[in-house]
């Protein structure tokens, strides 16, 4: 007995490489394994004339400091569409790691940051405490390569004048805080954030209830009447709520709601990672876990949620509401965006404000000038109690009195508008 | 004559041309393929292979015994020659032939392997104020292309012999798990195979093969590839293949006849014509037509139909007999409702036979 034989040529892609195979008689190829471009270490130096290169925000690349040569910088411009990686049991081990260029970590013991910055610079202050007790230690050896940043286009001298402007807006603050943007030092920092993307598929029940009228006789009255009942009845419904790109920063020394003020980053100049952009910029690792962003997300991912299904509910009368809300395609990212950082010290207390390094969006602690606030709130109420003062004392006069008094509410009113402002500025 | 059937005779259907060996004293047998024609003897036959291995019977009589009546059970006015113990006298062994095909395959291969993966996820539910968190780990497949080198031996690689083989193979229950693994979905532990003696068809009819090994070997090609692409996912650690390919040379090959033991009976209809009934030799897994007889039915409608005349009657009397005695007249009613409860009867039969015989099971 005996079988066609086939003509045998190769299936196997000449780029394929070989890999392990469990089973006797078969190899295995797999495609090539796709290599991080991770860059070698570089130290940045001119290759002209050998001084330290730094960065060019206006440029949009590595300029020298001392001869002016500009170098290319290259990397791809990703945008919104920069891959995003699923939460694998194994992604953490699995990442690669290191900031792929020679830095060093500048540890404050004041406030507890790190901040990684290029072997030469002798930093000296801390840029999120001011605090001058700072000290070199070794990298964070679990740090994740970032895989994408986006460049400054915001340049340091741009800083004070932005500043500027932004501490000379709003009439309750300090009249000579001004001069404190002129000796501000701005430190240009790309700080650690966090996207996250998923949607969540919320499934919803509750007890609604719908109003009806109806007509009753009152025993009592003799009479009918009518009143309101609410009809109870359970009903469900579902939603898929997606979110993409939640941004979360990785930094905790600086307040989250002062960097939310920053926002918004525009995502779409998302390129890929080069150490070449940190040239004479710091750059912060994450200090946040993934895992601790993530819960933090998920949390007001599933509030968001919740109250989307909530709003389906077309009734005012809800009880017994119970969700379920199923997390799917999750996914997360690291990025490097770009912040100037600055302390200032105004009467003996330090205050903090960034600068969005894309946009030129200002965000930052303002003292209060409280004996401004409350003069003014003293000249908005005094004089109707004056006219109702001399209303009622010296001219007997009923009229002076009502309108020293409507004076004194209308006063009063703008007064507490006034300071519910003041006061929201203040705990901003 | 091959040497191997010296005391077996060639012999064919006439009307769907089986062909099959026979003892000498087995007279002219109905065919059991078809039944519609007796076996007539012939020269020699279309493919004359000698089988190396066979299933031998091994059904017990209780299993047997048992499922032929859960079988009969499910059929109603059966017709007389459908009972237990005529099925059981007309029983015949026939082996039937099936290749199992050795051969050694060098090449290369591609495809597109499924890798699992675990990802983490969570579910959240909320209620009465809080929420509560359940973590999940979901599996997931990725997808990488692979190719690669393949130099093995497949053995007992399934392929059929009979024209009608899937059809017979299903007929005979679902397939045995360690047959199944390896090859094609046979209701038959082929492990239990044994070599092949003349002795073995002692009182059997043996099917002869109706395709040769090339023939055959598209089949078996199949099956070989099938094999390959579990082996190429295994050696590369992945769980899951699409897209498999296969460019190859297959050398070596050895073919084996293998019988597998089936017994066959049959009954007749109304029509006179004789349904068969096949079960498998080794599990006693019984498959046939089922079908209902009307003549039987019919039988019960003319019985219930007179019983109905007569109660009828009885009925009319006793309305006659109201006319003199007056305290007759609910007993009349009586009968005047068993009268018309006897006639709904007497079209059940034939009403439970023309559903059943509507889809007929096999």
């Amino acid at each position: 007995m005996n079988s066609a034989p086939l003509a045998s040529t190769s299936l196997i892609p000449e780029s394929f490489t070989r890999v392990e195979s469990k089973l006797d008689g078969i190899t295995v190829y797999a495609p090539p394994p796709r290599v991080e471009q991770i860059p070698q270490a570089q130290n940045f130096k001119c290759p002209n004339c050998g001084a330290t290169t730094a960065f060019d925000p206006r440029a949009g690349s590595v300029t020298c400091t001392n001869c002016g040569s500009h170098y290319a910088i290259h990397a791809q411009r990703v945008g919104q569409n920069a891959n995003q990686f699923e939460f694998t049991l194994d992604v953490v081990n699995s990442t690669p790691r290191g900031w792929g260029s020679t830095r060093r970590d500048l540890h404050c013991e004041n406030c507890g940051a790190t901040t990684s910055v290029a072997p030469t610079e002798l930093a000296t202050t801390c840029p999120f405490c001011g605090s001058n007790r700072v000290a070199a230690r070794t990298a964070v050896p679990e740090a994740f390569q970032p895989r994408y940043i986006i460049p400054f286009k915001i340049e340091r001298a741009e800083c004070a004048a932005r500043a500027r402007a932004w501490l000379q807006r709003g009439w309750f603050y300090p009249r000579d805080l001004v001069n404190v943007a002129y000796s501000a030092q701005f430190t240009g920092i790309y700080l650690s954030f966090w996207t996250f993307h998923a949607v969540v598929n919320t499934q919803w029940r509750a007890q609604v209830g719908y109003e009806r009228r109806e007509n009753y006789f009152d025993v009592h009255d003799m009479k009918f009447k009518t009143r309101t009942v609410i009809d109870w009845r359970w009903e469900q419904g579902t939603i898929a709520v997606p979110f993409e790109n939640q941004l979360d920063t990785a930094t905790s020394h600086i307040p989250a709601p002062l960097l939310e003020r920053l926002e918004p980053f525009d995502l779409d100049a998302l390129v890929t990672y080069n150490p070449a952009y940190l040239a004479g910029w710091r750059a912060q690792t994450y200090e946040i876990s993934l895992n601790d962003a993530w819960d933090a997300a998920r949390a007001r991912m599933r509030e968001h949620a919740r109250t989307q299904a909530f709003n389906q509910i077309d009734s005012k009368h809800v009880r017994n509401f119970s969700v379920n809300a199923a997390f799917d395609d999750e996914a997360w990212r690291l990025l490097l965006l770009p912040v100037f950082l600055t302390t200032y010290r105004y009467r003996d207390k330090i205050y903090q404000l960034v600068i969005n390094g894309q946009t030129g969006k200002v965000a930052g602690d303002k003292p209060i000038a409280w004996l401004q606030v409350w003069l003014l709130v003293a000249a908005l109420v005094v004089p109707g109690i004056l006219v109702a003062g001399v209303g009622l004392i010296f001219a007997r006069n009923g009229a002076l009195f009502l309108a020293g008094g409507i004076l004194v509410v209308l006063g009063a009113l703008i007064a507490v508008a006034i300071l519910q402002r003041v006061m929201k500025a203040s705990a901003a | 004559m091959s040497e191997w059937r010296a005391n077996l005779h060639p012999a064919r259907c006439a009307q769907c041309h089986a062909e099959y060996l026979v003892t000498p004293n087995a007279g002219a047998p109905l065919c059991p393929n078809c039944f519609g024609a007796r076996l007539e003897p012939m020269p020699t036959l279309a493919h004359d292979i000698p089988p190396e291995l066979f299933v031998p019977f091994s059904a017990a009589d209780a299993t047997l015994n048992a499922n032929l009546t859960r079988w009969l059970r499910e059929i109603p006015f059966r017709a007389p020659s459908l009972n237990e113990r005529d099925l059981r006298a007309r029983l015949t062994r026939v082996f039937l032939p099936m290749y199992l095909a050795d051969t050694r395959v060098a090449g290369t291969w591609q495809a597109q392997l499924g890798f699992d993966y675990l990802v983490a996820s969570s579910q959240e539910r909320y209620n009465a104020g809080q929420w509560m968190t359940q973590r999940l780990n979901e599996t997931r497949i990725r997808w990488e292309p692979r190719a690669g080198e393949i130099s093995r031996a497949y053995e007992n690689v399934d392929a059929p012999a009979l024209e009608q083989h899937a059809r017979i193979m299903s007929a005979l229950g679902d397939a045995e798990r360690r047959s199944s693994e390896t090859s094609l979905q046979l209701p038959f532990d082929t492990t239990r195979a044994i070599p092949f003696s003349t002795d073995a068809l002692k009182g059997a009819l043996m099917r002869a093969a109706e395709m040769n090994p090339e023939a055959a070997w598209n089949f078996a090609r199949a099956q070989v590839e099938r094999r390959a692409a579990k082996d190429c996912t295994n050696a590369a650690s992945a769980q899951h293949y699409e897209q498999f390919e296969m460019r190859v040379t297959y050398a070596e090959p050895r073919w084996t006849l293998l019988l597998l033991p089936m017994f066959v009976t049959s009954y007749l209809d109304d029509d006179g014509k004789w349904i068969p009934v096949r079960v498998n030799g080794q599990t006693g897994f019984v498959s046939g037509t089922q079908r209902a007889s009307l003549k039987q039915a019919r039988r019960w409608t003319i019985i219930i139909g007179a019983l109905t005349l007569l109660v009828f009657l009885f009925t009319a009397l006793v309305a006659f007999a109201t006319l003199r005695v007056s305290g007759l007249a609910p007993f009349a009613g009586i009968f005047l409702v068993i009268t018309f409860l006897l006639l709904l009867a007497a079209f059940v039969p034939m009403i439970v036979v023309w559903q059943f015989n509507r889809s007929p099971k096999k």
